[in-house]
């Protein structure tokens, strides 16, 4: 081969990696296209208000109204719960990664921990339904398909994700921090939670983000545990139904206004996502 | 010394914590691997083995077949051993002339109702059912369940809210033994148990119970006697070489998993084959030529805010896209682009590291020797990358084959092994839920979910030893 046509190889080659490295853009462009275009719509004949404030979701009646409330207050009560009971399993495993251990122990919680978070969330979903949902129902009352079983499955599940951005932002805090500390003469636990998770802070509240994002998107093992009625619950142990389970459970027989009444909630979803992402990404930027 | 008494328990405490994560990993772990060894589950039946006179039943199938099951065989309506043991074979039926009075009897049929058969087979046929005078070489007998525990409709009878319908098998050995003094202590009413002697003191007597063959007690008018059910635990090897080499069977009521494992083989092939090049080559771009500049920036955080949608938003995206205006319907073509899309991100991050960290002197002394960008990308760097290239890929596949909210309205629920891209093939993931969510029991959801776990595994396992090992040269 000559050069220039080598060369001209290079150029077109570059053209077509430029294009592929627009693939992802391409897919977030299309993505919020299609689910706005399809989700907005639906408040032509819902409004705003009533889609999000009534709690009177009922697509099939003679006449339909279509009010998410009760599911945007399960998905909260469920996603702040689990994130409040993975927390202290979550930071101490962090900490004692990042700080505590090394050898062989060390190894172990890491490989359970990546272990963890590879299991895939149909599975989490069969263990709920076999194990959580009847200790639910043993334990608190009602029948076990919960709210409650559902934040506890969550929050095994999203504990791999803090724990790694965790440990990741804790072992990453200056050195001379640590020995500025220990002589100063404060203990180990000093050292902990009043030098290395302030300075650390930024990449844990990243953490949390980045769970809480894990939670209120999951679907398909709160759909098995969480018992999906689209009713308001006054206990933690009646059933429920979060966002993405209405979407999945409606979006099988949905037609017309209630086709995108479930856009417009996973538009919604996907705000949300975005909103705490984008809030991962500012804290980073801050940080840099 | 109260801030070293404070510290150490502390320090406990996060150890605990910590230790107590991973002994809830193993429980999941190891609860889910011996359920989907080991089954167990309760089954409640209306009649219990007996003896039969005159005849026996002998097969290459299961233990027992019951009285009803057999009533249906011998008048010609059971094709196939599927619903019977589950294995798909076609049933021929070879009954012996000279039994045929005791089964009618046996079974309360006219002599004229049951079907013809072809002669006893000479040597054992895979799929014979045998009725004759003993057991042919190489079949067994099976025992049929051909009792009913007749009680007094007294003791069945409805009380308030209460009722009993049922009992374990060892509550039946009791009963018959006569150590149970009173129905009450089996949640009946408080009448005291009497072993009948004849139909006439169980109608008699209001707590009374009998052991009656199938064929008298269901000559006897409605609603005279009534029967309990017997509760009995089975269990036995759940996940066996038969349920991996099976082929699907209505939506997986019967069979193995064959196919869908063939089929989720197929999807892992296809995801990779979309995502890995576009992956690897949208991080070489990143990587090599955006030079860190507004385009680089721009699509990092597209790939950023990828990475974050759940899995449900890119399931719909699927569904509006590839499923309705492509018109590809619910088929594997749909579904792999879906989840294609969805673990591009991690391809990219990967790949990008894996690129990046290759050295700069590699790339210099490549350049020096006149190759072009190109040949250098192509020749020096994908080469010295390729480890953690390859753990990327590996990483995205772990990912996708345990996804299940981006598949439902995409993939379709197919169990038939998929010849083309555009038909419907479930996964093992959403076989594993499609069995959950029809209410089929949960023993093949756990033998499934133990073989998507070690599927999950071995390539975790895989990612973290080619990881490893990039970290040593």
């Amino acid at each position: 081969m000559t050069l220039s046509s080598r060369k001209r190889v290079d150029g077109g080659l570059r053209a077509i990696l430029l294009l592929t490295a627009f693939v992802s853009l391409a897919a977030v462009i299309l993505i919020t296209l299609y689910l706005f275009s399809e989700g907005l719509p639906a408040f032509h004949t819902i409004p705003l208000g009533e889609f999000l404030f009534s709690s009177d979701w009922s697509p099939s009646a003679a006449e339909p109204h279509y009010g998410i409330a009760v599911f945007v207050e399960a998905s909260l009560v469920v996603t702040v719960l689990a994130l409040l009971l993975a927390t202290p399993f979550s930071l101490s495993a962090a900490i004692y990664l990042a700080l505590l251990s090394k050898g062989w122990k060390r190894d172990v919680i890491k490989t359970g921990v990546s272990l963890l978070a590879g299991i895939p969330s149909v599975i989490f979903g069969l263990f709920g339904i076999s194990v959580i949902v009847p200790m639910v129902r043993i334990i608190w009352g009602g029948n076990g398909y919960s709210l409650l079983s559902a934040a506890l499955i969550l929050a095994i599940m999203i504990m791999p994700t803090i724990i790694n951005v965790t440990e990741v932002s804790l072992a990453s805090v200056d050195h001379t921090l640590h020995e500025a500390s220990y002589g100063l003469g404060a203990t180990r636990t000093q050292t902990i939670f009043k030098v290395i998770i302030p300075a650390a802070r930024q990449g844990i509240v990243s953490a949390f983000l980045l769970g809480l994002g894990r939670a209120v998107g999951e679907t398909t093992a709160v759909l098995l545990v969480g018992g999906n009625a689209p009713l308001a619950f006054h206990r933690l142990t009646d059933m429920g139904r979060t966002l993405t389970m209405n979407i999945v459970t409606d979006m099988g027989y949905a037609e017309g206004t209630h086709m995108q009444a479930l856009f417009a909630t996973a538009m919604l979803l996907y705000l949300c996502i975005l909103v705490s992402n984008g809030l991962v990404v500012i804290i980073a930027r801050r940080k840099q | 010394m109260n801030r070293k008494t404070s510290d150490k328990a502390m320090i406990l405490a996060i150890h605990i914590c910590t230790w107590l994560t991973v002994i809830l990993l193993v429980l999941i772990l190891g609860y889910v691997a011996f359920r989907g060894i080991w089954k167990r589950s309760i089954v409640e039946d209306d009649m219990v083995p007996g003896t039969t006179s005159g005849f026996a039943v002998a097969g290459n199938f299961g233990k027992e077949i019951s009285w009803s099951d057999l009533r249906r065989v011998a008048r010609g309506r059971v094709p196939s051993w599927r619903s019977l043991t589950g294995n798909n074979l076609a049933l021929s039926l070879c009954i012996d002339d000279s039994v045929r009075p005791a089964l009618a009897k046996a079974l309360g049929l006219k002599a004229s109702e049951i079907v013809t058969t072809e002669a006893l087979p000479i040597h054992p046929q895979k799929g014979s059912m045998v009725i004759a005078s003993s057991a042919p070489k190489g079949f067994h007998l099976l025992s049929v369940k051909n009792m009913v525990l007749a009680v007094n409709p007294a003791v069945a009878a409805l009380r308030g809210n209460q009722q009993l319908g049922a009992v374990d098998k060892e509550t039946l050995e009791k009963l018959l033994a006569g150590s149970i003094g009173s129905w009450g202590e089996i949640g009946g009413p408080d009448t005291p148990v009497v072993k009948a002697d004849g139909l006439d003191s169980l109608l008699a007597n209001e707590g009374a119970f009998l052991m009656m063959e199938a064929a008298a007690f269901t000559s006897m008018p409605e609603g005279s006697v009534s029967f309990l059910k017997v509760r009995e635990a089975t269990s036995g090897p759940n996940l066996t070489m038969s349920f991996l080499m099976e082929d699907t069977i209505e939506s997986g009521k019967y069979g193995g998993i064959r196919t869908i494992l063939l089929n989720t083989i197929i999807f892992i092939l296809l995801v990779a084959l979309v995502s890995a090049p576009l992956g690897i080559a949208s991080a070489v771009y990143l990587e090599e030529y955006s030079k860190r500049g507004k385009a680089y920036q721009v699509v990092s955080a597209a790939i950023d805010i990828l990475n974050g949608i759940p899995s449900i938003i890119f399931g719909l995206f699927g569904m509006l896209v590839f499923v309705e205006k492509f018109h590809w319907s619910f088929c594997l073509a749909s579904g792999t682009l879906t989840v294609s899309l969805m673990v591009l991100p991690t391809i990219v991050r990967t790949s990008q590291d894996a690129i990046h960290s290759v050295s700069r002197a590699l790339r210099e002394g490549s350049l020096a020797l006149g190759a072009t960008r190109v040949e250098t990308i192509w020749k020096v760097v994908l080469p010295a990358a390729k480890r953690g290239i390859v753990t990327g890929m590996i990483l995205a596949i772990g990912r996708a084959v345990g996804e299940t909210a981006a598949l439902i309205y995409t993939v379709g629920s197919g169990a038939a092994l998929a010849t083309s891209p555009m038909m419907p093939a479930r996964t093992l993931a959403m076989h594993i839920y499609l069995t959950i969510t029809e209410g089929q029991g949960l023993d093949k959801a756990f033998a499934t979910a133990l073989v998507l776990m070690v599927l999950v595994f071995v390539f975790d396992f895989a990612a973290n030893r080619l990881a490893a090992g990039r970290e040593h040269t």
